[in-house]
């Protein structure tokens, strides 16, 4: 900087002033405005800057970041640095160290502006240069530099500075002691000008009374900020009360009594807050102390002067069981926090632990406010107080707790029975619970814990799936039964998956409020999956949607989990305003939750005001929970759960929640279930198959059914083989006419079970079986030549064996469609051919006779043709034809009573209820239920039911088409070869399966009501044979 | 196609009321005249193919064959809208179109020559069908036509379809108007004597009972053909319906007739219908529940016999047979039944079962009736001797001045002699005395008696 440049300045400075500020030279504000320009210019020290200076405060700062650990920012100010002295530009620059310069600029910069301690640094930097050498080296290069320099310049300045400069800078410094905090802000580099002349006056700097002053204020706020460490060193410091009342010194004045020594004496403060700290973190503590064996121990030798030490560990041991307690809790909650996978963790667990951790965070900042409050000191804070604060909190823990010791996953239940047991264990709990705020931790805490099935049971009802990885629900999925499966109805979903012997304990499990619904569940299940599979649209979702609306007047994209906590709302506290109008009135009053509101609003609006940012990232740790699979809908409906209010009176939570969810579930159940019979009966028509099958198998397709009867009956009345293709393509070509679509489901298959081999034998067996017989002793003769019929019949069907009835085992397949087969099973398909086989005796007896026509009688037409003149030949020829005839009438009267009684009141009135069931068109459960409910009584009706052993209405079939069979011989023959008594024999075997039937029915409606079979018995006993001659 | 069922129609009154009993029919159905499936015929429950077959333009055609001796009556069928609904190959009219003449020996002679031409019609109208169970013949006993030429055709029938069914509608004359034709007597005579050996079932349609029940029941004072016809055709396809209307039971027609008939001879059934109504009274107060039916079918007023009382024979019912239509309650039937047990409406037989069969039958859901129930009875009822032996008795009155027998003579069959109608006496006189000795217990051992007295 050399004085040549001088005028330079000058020049520029005049120019600079007149471009800016548009003055012309000579005004006074020109003149001012030239003054500052060049005491900027001249005196300003980054243009005299020593780079030594600031090469160190860099090296200071690099050091000052790495060792507080940010050694990223030293490593890349170190760079900076470097980089920005090696740059090119500065090379060769015209001026001199601009480099450092400008990082001295930037230096200064970098400090707040505001507050640049220079002179205080400076102070203290001469006050302490015997105590640091180091230091007072540089400093002393420091200011000697400066002085130098500063002398240096001047004298340049002033040899070559004209008078007016002079002036103006006593000029500058009396402006600048005027308004010297204005300059302060202003311009940093000026108030380093400043300093720079601060240095120079040294006798401004404080007195030494002053520091002496400052010294004992920082000693005495060090000495009431430091606490005396008590813990952990072997020698107790006895805290002494600054109060000498002996109140507050029973402490001492018990030891001095009992002269027992060693108590440790802390100060009640201190207790508090390691109380509060230790509730914060159930770890051991000095006062409290944890080992394995007892959980939580008081430091036996703890005291707080006012108390005896043995009422201080009574005081403190009523901690220990709630610490345990929150211990055990916490270390679930740990527990929560890394769900094993294989198996897995409950859901419904994790849900709990969520509710327990939200509890945890409400109780942990209530803690905090109470320890803020205690570290404030701003009122009475005593270990009472504490007590009472904490009471409420403490009755939560231990109902928490109670619950919770339930809760505990043991590895030899199954999630299911733990979630079950869980939530049953909740609804207890709150049912039990004597006091509102429990009452209502509780409540929160199940329905918390609640969410996830909720939301198992919300997935299932709207979106059809049933999605509970962890096998927690109470109903399951059976894995082994397809969709497809023809028992997927029954056997679907098992909601008790325990075997047999369990069921004492698996009663136990079922979940109370859900059990009434389970069977409407899983029908909402079991529909949604089969629409879904049936590739059918369920139901608009805007249905499902407006219901819940009108229902609960809400937001119509509300969950399940929703509507049932508004429900149960609604139900505890009236309306929702209702509510809201309660929680404000309860905030006088001074309990747990409210008071708890209000502190988090306090401290809500306290952080607002400091710092939003604090605030929002508070917020966000408190509203976040721990599961980060939580979306932000559910977290509304954690809030809705949290900020419900306490629970005034006990309450029934199983019929609350019931209430709440059954119109949900059973209107789901109802529109599906609705859906699915329009879909099953208008797309898949199963009330057609259904009727197709009844058309067939009960012969309710006359026309058809005869067709395919008489075709049969007569291939093998001329024992002429049958085989399963060929009357399989006879019944599909009859059916045909029918419903030529489901014609090709039919199938006729014949089994040749050998059991039919004899059935000679076997009906002889049969004729012992009627009492009847018993009693008349048979003629040998007669029964001889009875064999040999049916020896002669028997070699007539030796190709196809026959059952007694004179039937061939038959059955009738129906290959039912997909969806129908949930109806038509197999069994049904079964029940149904039994039914068809009974039919079918029925139909071959009386077929047989209706066959009988008086004009194939073998001899009719020779007597006829002879007219009455052949009268020797006549006489007991007629009266043997007569007879013959008459027995057909009797027989065919039988049958036929028989025939007519079944077809209008039993299967006239199956295929009515049938009809109508179908056209009522109820849900699909009801349908198979009922249909099987109406099968089974069908076949009792046609008293088949008595399984294996055939009834004794079947053996009176059989034993009337055997009679048939052998009046169709005789009615063939020639009559001339027909004796007395084969006729007599007929005619009385007749009699006695007359009389057998008429007394097993009559006993059959003496013993039961059987209003059907009253017009039978009454028919038949009016019309018992009268056959016998004289 | 199971169980078809070809009508014949033979005379002036068997084409009446068949021509009554196809438009019922049709009405039933759904057919048009025309033969097409009306619109709303949609139902498809009922079995068309009894009675009708499908020519190959889907019309529906009557399994009928119309047979007449003189061309009037099958002119006014021809000339009506349902002149296209048959198959004219199967209308037969005599060439000569002199008719029969009230005479039964001429259309029985006629009945000789026109055999192969008839025949061809009924033998190609059993071979369209796939399995025939019989025939159905609508005549009058008592004209030239319908008696003559249908007892040739009846004998004829027994041998050229042995195992068919031979079910005939039979007009019995109208006793109140004998003067019309005096030769009525030897006609039915004869007429009997064919219904009793070759047909499997005679349905007696008595005209002096149904134009009593229309003047009577219905008030009609003069009731025409057409009215009293519309009373016979209802009576056709109500007993029919059952076979046209698939259901449990009855679907074949021996199957409805068998337990009807306890001995060859005896299958002559009487007919009952309620609630009897015309076209000007249809709506009626009546309440017509099951039990009401089978009880008003039970009384004689409703019976479409005239049975004069006789005070000498307890004559009882054999079996009855009760077609029951519209909206049945199943446990109503066997109610009733029991009742009409208890209260021993029915006088039976002593000899045998007392058999009520009940047949549920659905009705046509293309007609409305005013009625919820109706019901149709067929029984037999040894009652019905009466009208033989009122035939015998009339027989007898003619014979013994031996009038009316030149026009007999004329014809070969009673050129030589007149054995042919004392044979045919003498089967109808045994008829009698079978029906007779059914109704005592004695019945059963018929034969023994029977071959005692003539001994």
């Amino acid at each position: 900087m050399s004085l040549s440049m001088q005028g330079k300045f000058d020049e520029l400075s005049k120019e600079l002033i007149n471009h800016v500020l548009g003055f012309e030279e000579g005004e006074e504000n020109f003149i001012r405005s030239e003054q500052y320009v060049l005491s900027n210019l001249l005196y300003h020290h980054c243009l005299a800057v020593n780079s030594h200076n600031v090469r160190r405060s860099i090296d200071g700062l690099v050091l000052k970041f790495s060792i507080h650990g940010q050694h990223h920012r030293s490593q890349q100010l170190q760079n900076l640095t470097s980089k920005f002295l090696a740059s090119p530009f500065f090379k060769d620059h015209d001026e001199l160290d601009i480099e450092w310069s400008l990082l001295s600029l930037l230096l200064h910069l970098s400090n707040s502006p505001t507050q640049v301690p220079v002179s205080d640094d400076e102070i203290l930097l001469t006050l302490n240069k015997s105590s640091s050498p180091v230091k007072s080296l540089h400093l002393a290069e420091e200011n000697i530099d400066w002085v130098a320099y500063l002398r240096q310049g001047e004298p340049e300045y002033v040899v070559g500075v004209e008078q007016p400069l002079s002036d103006w800078s006593s000029d500058d410094e009396k402006n600048e002691t005027e308004d010297e905090a204005l300059y302060n802000q202003y311009s940093p580099i000026k108030s380093s000008s400043v300093a720079v002349k601060d240095t120079c006056n040294l006798p401004r700097a404080p007195t030494a009374q002053e520091l002496l002053e400052q010294s004992h204020r920082a000693q005495s706020w060090l000495a009431a900020n430091t606490h005396t460490q008590y813990w952990g060193s072997k020698k107790y410091q006895q805290c002494a009360p600054l109060s000498s009342h002996p109140a507050a010194n029973v402490a001492k004045l018990w030891e001095t009594k009992c002269g027992s020594r060693g108590s440790q004496q802390l100060s009640e403060w201190a207790v508090m807050r390691e109380t509060v700290w230790v509730l914060m973190c159930p770890s051991t503590s000095h006062i409290f102390q944890y080992n394995a064996d007892q959980g939580f121990v008081v430091h036996p030798e703890i005291t707080i002067p006012s108390l005896t030490p043995g009422a201080a560990k009574r005081l403190l041991e009523e901690l220990c069981l709630p610490l345990n307690q929150l211990l055990e809790i916490d270390a679930f909650l740990k527990k929560c926090e890394v769900p094993s996978v294989d198996p897995p963790f409950p859901v419904t667990l994790q849900a709990y632990a969520t509710g327990i951790r939200l509890w945890r965070h409400r109780f942990q900042s209530h803690l905090a406010t109470i320890e803020d409050q205690i570290k404030k000191q701003e009122s009475t804070c005593t270990l009472s107080w504490l007590e009472g604060e904490l009471y409420p909190w403490l009755r939560t823990l231990s109902a928490i707790a109670t619950v919770h010791s339930m809760a505990a996953m043991r590895p030899e239940i199954s999630p299911r029975e733990a979630a079950v047991r869980l939530i049953n264990g909740l609804c207890d709990g709150v049912e039990s619970a004597g006091e509102p705020g429990v009452r209502c931790v509780l409540l929160r805490l199940l329905l918390h814990t609640l969410r996830h099935y909720l939301s198992i049971i919300n997935n299932w009802l709207l979106h059809g799936s049933l999605v509970d990885h962890a096998q927690e629900f109470i109903i399951q999925r059976s894995e082994s039964v397809k969709v497809t499966d023809e028992t997927f109805w029954h056997d679907a979903f098992i909601l008790n998956p325990h075997h047999q012997s369990e069921a004492k304990q698996s009663r136990r499990s079922s979940l109370k409020f859900l059990s009434p619904l389970v069977g409407a569940l899983t029908t909402v299940g079991k529909s949604r999956e089969l629409l879904a599979v049936l590739d059918v649209e369920p139901l608009p979702r805007s249905s499902a949607i407006l219901y819940l609306h009108q229902k609960s007047k809400m937001d119509p994209e509300m969950v399940l989990e929703e509507v049932i906590i508004r429900h149960i709302q609604d139900a505890l506290y009236g309306s929702s305003e209702k509510a809201k109008e309660n929680t404000e009135g309860n905030e006088g009053v001074a309990d747990d939750s409210s008071a708890l509101t209000e502190v988090d609003q306090h401290m809500v609006s306290n952080y607002q005001q400091v710092d939003p940012l604090l605030l929002a990232a508070f917020i966000g740790d408190a509203g976040t929970p721990a599961s980060p699979t939580m979306t932000a809908q559910k977290d509304s409906v954690t809030r809705m759960i949290e900020d419900m209010a306490e629970v005034p009176r006990a309450i029934s939570v199983v019929s609350l929640l019931s209430s709440a969810i059954s119109p949900l579930i059973r209107k789901k159940e109802e529109e599906l279930s609705a859906r699915l019979t329009q879909v099953l009966l208008e797309k898949y028509h199963m009330d057609r198959h259904c009727q197709a099958v009844r058309s067939i198998l009960l012969m309710e397709a006359g026309d058809v059914m005869h067709e395919f009867y008489s075709h049969l009956f007569s291939k093998i009345d001329i024992g002429e083989s049958i085989d399963g293709i060929s009357l399989t393509l006879h019944l599909q070509d009859c059916v045909t006419r029918l419903v030529p679509d489901l014609a090709p489901l039919f199938s006729v298959s014949v089994s040749s079970a050998s059991g039919f081999l004899n059935s000679a034998e076997e009906n002889k067996t049969d004729n012992q079986s009627v009492p009847a017989d018993s009693m008349l002793g048979k003629d040998s003769n007669q029964t001889k030549e009875e064999e040999q019929d049916k020896n002669k019949l028997g070699s007539d069907s030796t190709t196809m064996p026959l059952s007694k009835a004179g039937l061939p085992d038959i059955s009738i397949n129906y290959q039912v469609p997909y969806p129908v087969n949930l109806l038509l099973s197999e069994k049904v398909l079964s029940q149904y051919n039994i039914l068809f086989r009974f039919c079918l005796s029925i139909k071959r007896a009386t077929n047989g006779l209706e066959r009988l026509k008086f004009k194939d009688l073998a001899s009719w037409n020779a007597v006829i043709g002879s007219g009455s003149n052949t009268e020797d030949a006549a006489g007991p020829l007629l009266s043997r034809l007569h007879r013959l005839q008459l027995l057909r009438l009797w027989l065919l009267c039988f049958t036929r009573e028989l025939h007519d009684h079944f077809a209008n009141t039993v299967f006239l009135p199956f295929h009515q209820t049938v009809e109508k069931l179908f056209l009522s068109r109820p849900s699909l459960n009801v349908i198979i239920t009922e249909h099987e409910k109406l099968l089974n009584r069908l076949i009792t009706n046609c008293l088949m039911g008595s399984g294996k052993t055939s009834s004794p209405l079947q053996i009176v079939l059989n034993k009337v088409f055997w009679l048939s069979q052998r009046l169709g011989q005789l009615w063939r023959r020639d009559i001339g070869r027909v004796t007395c008594n084969e006729l007599s024999a007929i005619e009385t075997q007749y009699a006695q399966v007359h009389r057998y039937l008429v007394n097993f029915l009559t006993r059959l409606t003496t013993t039961n009501y059987l209003p059907h079979l009253e017009g039978l018995t009454r028919t038949l006993v009016d019309t018992v044979p009268l056959l016998t001659q004289p | 196609m199971p169980c078809e069922i070809i009508t014949l129609q033979l005379g002036q009154c068997g084409n009446q009321i068949g021509f009554e009993f196809w438009k019922k029919l049709c009405g039933e159905h759904g057919i048009s005249p025309e033969g097409t499936l009306e619109d709303y015929a949609t139902e498809g429950t009922d079995r068309k193919d009894v009675f009708f077959y499908q020519a190959d333009d889907e019309h529906y055609i009557p399994r009928a064959v119309l047979l007449d001796l003189e061309p009037r009556v099958i002119h006014s069928i021809m000339n009506s809208p349902y002149a296209k609904l048959y198959n004219p190959e199967n209308i037969y009219m005599s060439k000569q179109g002199g008719g029969a003449g009230n005479n039964w020996a001429s259309g029985f002679s006629q009945g000789e020559r026109i055999y192969e031409e008839v025949f061809d019609i009924i033998d190609r109208e059993a071979d369209g069908s796939d399995s025939l169970e019989g025939f159905v013949l609508c005549h009058s006993i008592a004209g030239g036509t319908g008696s003559g030429l249908g007892s040739y055709i009846l004998d004829r029938l027994n041998d050229r379809f042995p195992k068919k069914v031979v079910q005939t509608y039979s007009v019995f004359p109208n006793q109140d108007e004998i003067s019309d034709v005096v030769v009525q007597p030897y006609n039915s005579l004869l007429t009997l004597k064919r219904l009793t050996q070759s047909a499997d079932c005679v349905v007696v349609l008595d005209n002096t009972a149904l134009n009593r029940i229309a003047t009577d029941r219905l008030h009609i004072s003069n009731p025409t053909f057409s009215q009293i016809n519309s009373l016979v055709s209802n009576i056709m396809s109500v007993s029919t319906a059952t076979l046209r209307y698939p259901s449990y039971m009855n679907n074949d027609l021996i199957g409805l007739i068998a337990p009807l008939i306890p001995t060859p001879r005896l299958h002559f059934l009487m007919t009952g219908y309620t609630p009897l109504t015309t076209d000007q009274e249809v709506a009626s107060v009546r309440k017509t529940t099951v039990l009401d039916v089978m009880r008003r079918l039970l009384q004689p007023k409703n019976m479409m016999v005239s049975t004069p009382l006789d005070r000498n024979t307890q004559h009882c019912y054999i079996s009855i047979l009760n077609i029951i239509q519209g909206e049945v309650d199943p446990t109503q039937v066997h109610k009733s039944l029991q009742r009409i047990r208890e209260r021993k409406m029915a006088q039976f037989i002593p000899w045998g079962p007392a058999s009520i069969q009940v047949a549920l039958s659905k009705k046509s859901p293309y007609i409305t009736t005013a009625h919820r129930v109706s019901g149709l009875m067929l029984a037999n009822h040894t009652n019905i001797s009466a009208l033989f032996e009122r035939t015998l008795h009339q027989y007898d009155k003619l014979r013994k001045r031996e009038a009316f027998l030149e026009q007999f003579r004329k014809e070969a069959m009673f050129a030589e002699s007149l054995d042919e109608l004392d044979s045919s006496r003498e089967v109808v006189q045994q008829l009698v005395d079978e029906y007779k000795a059914a109704t005592t217990p004695d019945y059963l051992s018929w034969g023994l008696n029977h071959d005692a007295a003539e001994a």
